[in-house]
């Protein structure tokens, strides 16, 4: 069976149609599939940003709809909207009571396949653009839709971040994964009011859902349906010791830190009031442009802290 | 006449009016409890009159001034800057913190919800 896409966008050239007036939807089904086949695979991500970079490997079994993705310090099994979080024989499940449905964007399209090959099977390259600029470069293995490589570009159409399969094996059997016997603890995110701070928009992203999070802080969730993120928002606190030697960067005014995994990027600042840490995937300039709509960092006055620790 | 009272205080310091007086005088002829107690009221202010007038007004004590007024100023100052600098600074009540492990989690778990183009995008 040939990969859908390159059955649609193939429709679609030899009607003679500008490709970008239909990739929307072909992007979407791409991405839907993405997520269907099953596989067993062994890959390295990396990312990098400026000075800044990181890099893992991992292996991945997605078999009867749950995966298992093993990597430096802890596995994960995801099954639905239940995630359970180990490593070794210590367990503790996360699991979505609520979610917005996913829609994508309309500022990304689809260019045309090209056909190809990897790792000696029958692929195909694409590109995903944004509002006509190369966003993302993949290249997908024909058979079973699974993307084998995975590039994302910055806003100068360098690659920030690369995803590739080293070893790939489509269909395996039953035996490869499976859910834990005892998850441990087992927490459910419910949905929350969406805090007064943070805005329903943020450069092309929209607020899809907010949960409680733990010690009273809020999780914001962003998405434009290719690239998401959430906004922690908690009160006033210390910086997290992770961040103690993370890099400094400006946008506009404001300072931030950030860290670089190799599939996320992290920020944390803090306002006169709230603590902030967002969490993402989202590239550089998107980054950039989110952060100029979040709440600005900034200090406390002298007087502000003085009568905060006076009358709270 | 019926036992005088309080009108043997009035009696006592001399200012009660003559008919009144004359009445008392004649009650206290015949009288031996009015007498007692007239006798008691005599003691009473005999004994007020000894006491000691004292001064009200009390005297300074001879001394220095252990600071100028300038320099206790400047300990004010000093004082109170310290006070709003350790308000301001030191630990106060217990502050929200992030645990950046949970908060990945917590990503991830709503991440993979939803479709996306990466294998990786719950991994390391």
């Amino acid at each position: 069976m040939r990969w859908r896409i390159t059955w649609v966008l193939a429709v679609i050239g030899t009607l003679g149609l500008p490709v970008a007036a239909a990739a929307d939807e072909s992007l979407e089904d791409l991405m839907q599939n993405a997520g269907a086949g099953e596989f067993h695979a062994v890959g390295v991500v990396m990312c990098s940003w400026g000075s800044d970079s990181a890099a893992a490997t991992y292996e991945v079994v997605r078999t009867q709809g749950m995966s298992m993705v093993q990597g430096p310090g802890r596995d994960l099994m995801l099954s639905g909207s239940l995630v359970a979080v180990g490593s070794d024989a210590v367990w503790y499940a996360l699991e979505v009571s609520e979610w917005s449905s996913w829609s994508l964007s309309d500022r990304y399209s689809l260019s045309e396949a090209v056909p190809t090959s990897r790792l000696g099977r029958s692929a195909t390259a694409v590109t995903i653009l944004e509002n006509g600029s190369p966003r993302a470069r993949l290249v997908i293995d024909d058979e079973s839709t699974i993307p084998l490589v995975t590039e994302i570009l910055d806003g100068d159409g360098r690659v920030f971040r690369l995803a590739s399969l080293v070893e790939f094996e489509p269909g395996v059997g039953d035996d490869h994964a499976a859910m834990p016997e005892d998850l441990g603890s087992r927490n459910v995110m419910r949905r929350a009011a969406a805090g007064a701070t943070l805005p329903e928009t943020a450069a092309g992203y929209r607020r899809a859902d907010t949960y409680g999070a733990p010690g009273g802080s809020l999780q914001a969730y962003y998405t434009d349906g290719l690239f998401s993120f959430s906004v922690f928002e908690s009160k006033r606190g210390p910086m997290p010791r992770e961040f103690a030697g993370a890099t400094v960067f400006r946008v506009g005014d404001g300072a931030y830190r950030r860290l670089i995994t190799p599939t996320n990027v992290w920020v944390h600042w803090s306002s006169p009031d709230q603590s902030y840490v967002l969490v993402g995937d989202l590239p550089p300039d998107h980054l950039v442009g989110v952060l100029a709509e979040l709440p600005d960092p900034g200090d406390r006055a002298l007087f502000v802290r003085l009568w905060r620790r006076l009358f709270g | 006449m019926t036992h005088p009272g309080d009108l043997l205080s009035a009696y006592v310091d001399g200012e009660s009016p003559a008919a009144e007086r004359r009445m008392i005088d004649g009650h206290l002829d015949e009288c031996a409890s009015c007498r007692s107690e007239l006798a008691v009221l005599v003691e009473a202010r005999a004994a007020v009159r000894t006491l000691p007038v004292l001064d009200m007004e009390a005297p300074r004590r001879p001394g220095r001034r252990l600071l100028r007024p300038s320099v206790a100023w400047a300990f004010s100052g000093v004082a109170a800057v310290a006070l709003a600098l350790g308000l301001a600074f030191a630990p106060g009540e217990p502050e929200t913190t992030f645990d950046l492990d949970t908060l990945r989690d917590q990503h991830t778990a709503r991440v993979v919800v939803d479709p996306g183009i990466s294998t990786v995008r719950s991994g390391p």
